[in-house]
């Protein structure tokens, strides 16, 4: 007997194939179940926007597997059981006594059931058109993921057609084949039985590793023969089942067939698990490595092995969060593509944690990791703090560079963002770099809405060592930390430690601020002027403190004094680089918790430094902008989820043709975030306010240069890889915008014979309220332009100092702008992606009653045309024959 | 190993010698839809069927039963005796575990085959089989795909299956319930379908399995004229509990006693006479050998029963 069935008769299998499509068009129960399907899945849709304030068929696409393996086990659990059963075992022997096969049988019943499954794809199609009237809908990744459900459909044909030879009772069929595909969705329900080892190779061979990819746009060879593989195995199995209970097999010579079949099917598989042939379905190149990522790999895999460790946020989209190894399958494949193309050199992918990952700072000595601290407030000792909350990450050596990985369950995050922005702005080449810091905030949350005093956020000295230790690990070097009085730094009276001599008359409440530079750009003098108000006060002997290296201005909660604003701002146009750490956003008291985080409330704050920013083009988003989507699904991950270090595959480099004179040459990175951070000047110009004229005093001439900034253009986004591919509605996503603030004043700063400063607003959001995604992503920001300084290629970034036409660094800041919930108040930031609310909320009660409307009629025209027909047969009198 | 018969007088053996083979060709049937190879003989070889590893329910061993053509051959036994069994190998339905079903066709060459393939088997089975959501014309024009002989065994373009339904309802008096669900039927009226799906293209080996049971006087007496009809062309063969339904239709009967041929009994020409058994006579004859069968194995039953003998 030969392993597989030999060819057999097209007519023999199409007479099974029309008989069983005939008996489930006539079952009622198959319209009740289509009818079921189709408001399950209405409702479902509905149950997502409720929720969810939005429309997404992702979510659906992950339960429509599950739904259409229910649907399809009620239509065909008793298939082949029934038959078989004693009421009608004749029917199987007069069907072998034509000649007729199993493989007739099985295969006719499987396309059957397959056909008459196929109501099911279209429904989901109709959920797809419903969707995509309320906008936002990828078509190319919709198709993708539509193939993908056609394939789960076919295997779950398969599944039942075997559980239904199998097991005789139809009920017991319709568990069977229930449990069974559990079982091979995801092998979880294994856990306890299962070695770890074992279970990831189960896992490989799980629905649940193959069918995700589909939702995302990606069509690899190995996901299509699996699908088609499998099931193409387990109709073997059915098949030989059959025969066994046929009495024409023994049961040694099942044993040995099925372990032949798989033993083939595995084979099958190992042939595109090894040879990665993909077809990418995205439309934004997600699974094609750009030039850039290319030419770092060319550059790093020719010194050897590159060691890749990836990290990602906490809380990951659904689907990965299952799917432990997507996002290592995912880098194998990068690895894969690029070795084999010669792109990597040795390129290879370790010290990935597959489980806990996310700890992996947070026990960092099960990684071979060096941790660091910081002390809690009034905690003795410095390095060794056990206080969780304040433990900030670890260290990882990587190419004679400190990397920090910074634990993200902390809440020691101002710290590290700051401590990123400050290394994008100094760069590597300051030796001993002496950064001053203005913390005014911090982690004093009173919430009391005073000013600040300069007093409010004093740091011990200890606080200070473990500072200079987190960002040490970021400069790679020495430097010093001063930490400055926000009273001192308002002090008018000569002693202010920004600059000196200044007679800044610091009496005005407003914070207009203007710094002068004389009549002249280029008069070479070093005077500057600072003026408030209507007291125009001179300040042509104003000399900015060249200790400081860059001033770092944080405030974090509260508004900034006007004196605190005006001697920033004299600080700045005397060429000082200057990091704004600003968070414009407050939780209210309520605080966040699961239960009312719909109903929270954030305030708006105003950090001071408003008009200051607005005078230089600069617009924080007076709306607040929250993203519901990302309180529930993913969009904190979407936009950065996985991240990784020194990791240049989730880089995208994208060059642009615009580039800006401090940009020349330097790649544009691109995020795909929302910012609250505008220009008012048109987005891709060098942005130079020139000449930039405050109260009448003089002349200055400012250069606003975003760096990273804001597009909707989906083909320069990072989000190919950025190892989790984005939803389908945030393709589009609004970027981010951190602005790299040049401010030029002729002859200002007389010390370095240049004016020419660097500033760099960064805005960041302390709510703290959406969790702590935002800010992940805002690391991943500091990542990006991290390595953007420090990758092969960037030394450009080298220096802080204001001698030349050196360039300071990039700002790193971005602000995550939440997106409104629809209908409440708020401006949505994609109208494309919501639509019109009562539209698809008509919709989605209307469809379901539609699709139920139509099986129903189906159904009762099917009964009425029989009760028809019997009256016909009553009144001409043909009676004979019938059971009375 | 030659099987000797087990009640006198009997007639010419229908088992044979397994030594030597009858391949006996024969004139083109008389069908007049199809010009598929027919079948001449059957000859059931060696054959036995075990369920599980002890459990035997038909034991043919041993012999080699020779059904020629134009016959109608009956299988008579007691509940369990492997009728079904042996009607299911015949079929084609179920594969024995020992030996099998040869078939002796008209083509040239004359070689025995044993694919049910090569030749048209049509089948009762004793389980009702007609699918209750089809109507009758349905129903028949469904199995008529399924019987519907191959084209590259006939030269002729047989009848579509839409017109060998409506011959075989006509011929089975179902003409006015074509558009009758099979469900709606009476178990008479099913098991006339069973019967019209049985003759779809003339077959040239028929095997019912219980044909008469479950329908009534009127039916029976049609059945009966039907099966004489195709044994006239046709091998036939037909099981029943029923004495009176072997007297009348079959030329030969097999009597099954615990899946072993108990006795072979040729009605034409038995009972040590010349001319056939007709009537009375020849329901004696077959009552007292099916009696006699009966009688040894009950009696063999009880004896192992009771450790002694029982007359």
């Amino acid at each position: 007997m030969s392993l597989f069935p030999s060819l057999f008769s097209v007519r023999k299998f199409l007479a099974v194939y029309s008989l069983c499509i005939k008996l489930h068009g006539r079952a009622y129960s198959y319209y009740v179940v289509l009818a079921l399907y189709g408001s399950v899945s209405g409702v479902y849709l509905s149950a997502v926007y409720f929720i969810e304030y939005r429309v997404s068929l992702y979510p659906y696409y992950l339960l429509a597997p599950f739904l259409s393996m229910v649907a399809m086990s009620f239509m065909g659990a008793g298939l082949l059981s029934h038959p078989l059963s004693k009421s009608r075992g004749g029917l199987m022997d007069y069907l072998f006594s034509s000649n007729i096969r199993w493989y007739h049988v099985i295969v006719g019943s499987y396309f059957a059931l397959v056909s008459v499954s196929l109501p099911l794809v279209v429904i989901t199609i109709g959920m797809l058109f419903v969707v995509a009237s309320t906008g936002g809908v990828v078509w190319v990744l919709e198709l993708s993921s539509l193939i993908g459900f056609v394939l789960v459909v076919l295997f779950n044909a398969a599944l039942i057609i075997f559980s239904s030879m199998v097991v005789r009772r139809i009920s017991a069929s319709f568990a069977f084949a229930l449990v069974l595909w559990f079982l091979l969705y995801t092998p979880l329900l294994l856990t306890f039985l299962l070695p770890e080892s074992f279970l990831r190779y189960a896992y490989v061979g799980s629905i649940a590793y193959h069918y995700p990819p589909f939702l995302f746009g990606e069509q690899t060879l190995l996901n299509v023969v699996y699908f088609v593989v499998v099931p193409l195995g387990i109709l073997l199995m059915a098949y030989y089942v059959a025969q066994l209970r046929r009495g024409f097999m023994s049961i040694g010579l099942l044993f040995v067939k099925v372990v032949s079949v798989w033993v083939i099917v595995v084979g099958s598989l190992l042939l595109p698990y090894w040879f990665v042939v993909q077809f990418d379905m995205t439309g934004r190149g997600l699974f094609r490595l750009s030039e850039p990522t290319r030419e770092i790999l060319n550059i790093a895999g020719t010194g050897g092995d590159v060691g890749v460790i990836l990290l990602h946020t906490t809380p990951l989209p659904a689907s990965i969060q299952e799917n432990y190894t997507y996002a290592q399958q995912l880098l194998d494949r990068y690895v894969s593509y690029a070795d084999k193309r010669g792109l990597a050199g040795s390129v290879r992918v370790s010290n990935i944690s597959i489980s806990g990952r996310e700890l992996l700072p947070l026990i960092p000595g099960a990684y071979e990791l060096e941790p660091i601290y910081t002390p809690s407030k009034g905690a003795s000792g410095g390095g060794a703090s056990s206080d969780a909350e304040n433990y900030f990450g670890a260290i990882i050596s990587y190419g004679g560079e400190n990397i920090v990985i910074p634990n993200l369950m902390g809440k020691s995050l101002m710290e590290r963002r700051i401590s990123g922005v400050i290394k994008t702005l100094l760069g590597a080449g300051i030796d001993v770099p002496t950064v001053g810091v203005v913390y005014m905030g911090g982690d004093d949350h009173a919430g009391d809405g005073d000013a600040y005093t300069g007093d409010d956020h004093e740091h011990g000295s200890e606080e200070q060592d473990a500072l200079a230790t987190i960002w040490k690990s970021y400069l790679s070097g020495d430097f010093h930390i001063e930490w400055l009085s926000a009273m001192d730094i308002g002090d008018s009276t000569g002693n202010n430690p920004l600059f000196s001599a200044s007679t800044t008359s610091g009496t005005s409440a407003t914070s207009t601020t203007s710094a002068t530079s004389g009549t002249s750009a280029t008069s070479g003098t070093s005077g500057s002027s600072a003026t408030s108000g209507t007291s125009t006060t001179s300040a042509t002997s104003a000399q900015r403190n060249l200790a400081y290296d860059i001033l770092v201005v944080v405030v974090d909660k509260g508004t900034a004094p006007s004196a605190v604003v005006s001697s920033v701002a004299t600080y700045l146009e005397l060429g000082g680089s200057v990091v704004l750490a600003l968070d414009n956003v407050q939780l209210d008291g309520l605080g966040l918790s699961s239960i009312n985080r719909n109903q929270i409330q954030l305030q708006r704050m105003q950090t001071g430094f408003e008009p200051l920013l607005a005078s230089m083009g600069i617009v924080l988003s007076q709306g607040l902008v929250f993203d519901s989507s990302s309180l529930f699904v993913q969009v904190g991950d979407a936009s950065g989820g996985v991240r990784s270090v020194k990791l240049p595959f989730v880089l995208n480099v994208q060059p642009t043709t615009t580039t800006a004179l401090e940009t020349e040459g330097v790649s544009r990175v691109v995020l795909p975030y929302a910012s609250a951070i505008t220009t008012s000047y048109p987005f891709g110009s060098t942005g130079v306010y020139e000449p930039y004229d405050r109260h009448g005093g003089g002349v200055v001439n400012i250069t606003v240069t975003p760096i990273l900034s804001s597009t909707k253009q989906s083909g320069v986004d990072i989000s190919r890889e950025l190892a989790i591919p984005l939803g389908k509605q945030y393709t589009n996503y609004t970027g981010a915008s951190a602005l790299a603030v040049k401010v030029v004043s002729a002859g200002a700063n007389g010390a370095n014979g240049d004016a020419t400063g660097f500033g760099a607003l960064y805005l960041v959001s302390d709510a703290q309220l959406w969790g702590e995604q935002f800010f992940h992503s805002a690391d991943n920001a500091q990542l990006l332009v991290s390595i953007l300084n420090s990758g092969a290629g960037r030394s450009k970034f080298s220096s802080g100092d204001a001698s030349g036409d050196a360039f300071g660094g990039v700002a790193g800041g971005v602000y995550i702008s939440p997106v409104p919930p629809k209908g409440r108040g708020v401006t949505p930031v994609r109208p494309d992606v919501y639509g019109s609310e009562g539209e698809y909320k008509l919709w989605f009660v209307v469809a379901p009653l539609l699709v139920v409307g139509f099986f129903m009629v189906m159904g009762l025209r099917r009964r009425l045309r029989r009760r028809f027909r019997a009256v016909s047969l009553l009144l001409r009198g043909s009676q004979g024959g019938r059971d009375d | 190993m030659e099987r000797q018969p087990t009640s006198e007088p009997m007639p010419t053996p229908t088992t044979t010698p397994m030594a030597t083979p009858m391949v006996t060709p024969m004139a083109t049937p008389t069908t007049t839809t199809t010009t598929t190879p027919v079948a001449t003989e059957m000859i059931t070889v060696n054959l036995s069927k075990r369920m599980g590893r002890k459990h035997t329910i038909l034991d043919l061993r041993g012999e080699r039963i020779v059904m020629g053509a134009s016959g109608v051959y009956g299988v008579l036994g007691a509940n369990g005796s492997g009728k079904s069994t042996w009607m299911r190998i015949m079929a084609g339905a179920m594969v024995a575990t020992t030996g099998g079903v040869e078939f002796v066709t008209d083509a040239v060459p004359a070689v025995p085959t044993s694919s049910t393939s090569s030749v048209s088997v049509g089948y009762l089975p004793e389980d009702s089989f007609v699918v209750p959501e089809l109507s009758v014309l349905e129903f028949l024009e469904f199995c008529a795909k399924l019987r519907r002989p191959d084209h590259v065994l006939t030269p002729a373009t047989p009848a579509t299956p839409l017109h060998e339904a409506r011959r075989v309802m006509e011929l089975c008096g179902l003409a006015s319930y074509s558009e009758t669900l099979c469900g709606k039927l009476s178990k008479g009226y099913r098991k006339r379908v069973g019967i019209a799906a049985a003759l779809l293209y003339s077959p040239s080996v028929i095997i019912l399995d219980e044909p008469s049971s479950d329908v009534d006087v009127s039916f029976r007496i049609f059945l009966h004229e039907i099966i004489r009809l195709m044994g006239c062309s046709s091998i036939v063969v037909v099981s029943s509990h029923l004495l009176d339904d072997m007297v009348e239709l079959c030329d030969t009967v097999f009597i099954l006693d615990g899946g072993r041929l108990a006795e072979t009994v040729n009605l034409r020409v038995g009972g040590g006479v010349s001319s056939p058994l007709r009537g009375v006579q020849a329901r004696d004859y077959l009552s007292g050998v099916y009696e006699s069968v009966l009688r040894k194995s009950v009696g063999s039953g009880l004896a192992s029963m009771f450790g002694g003998s029982v007359s």
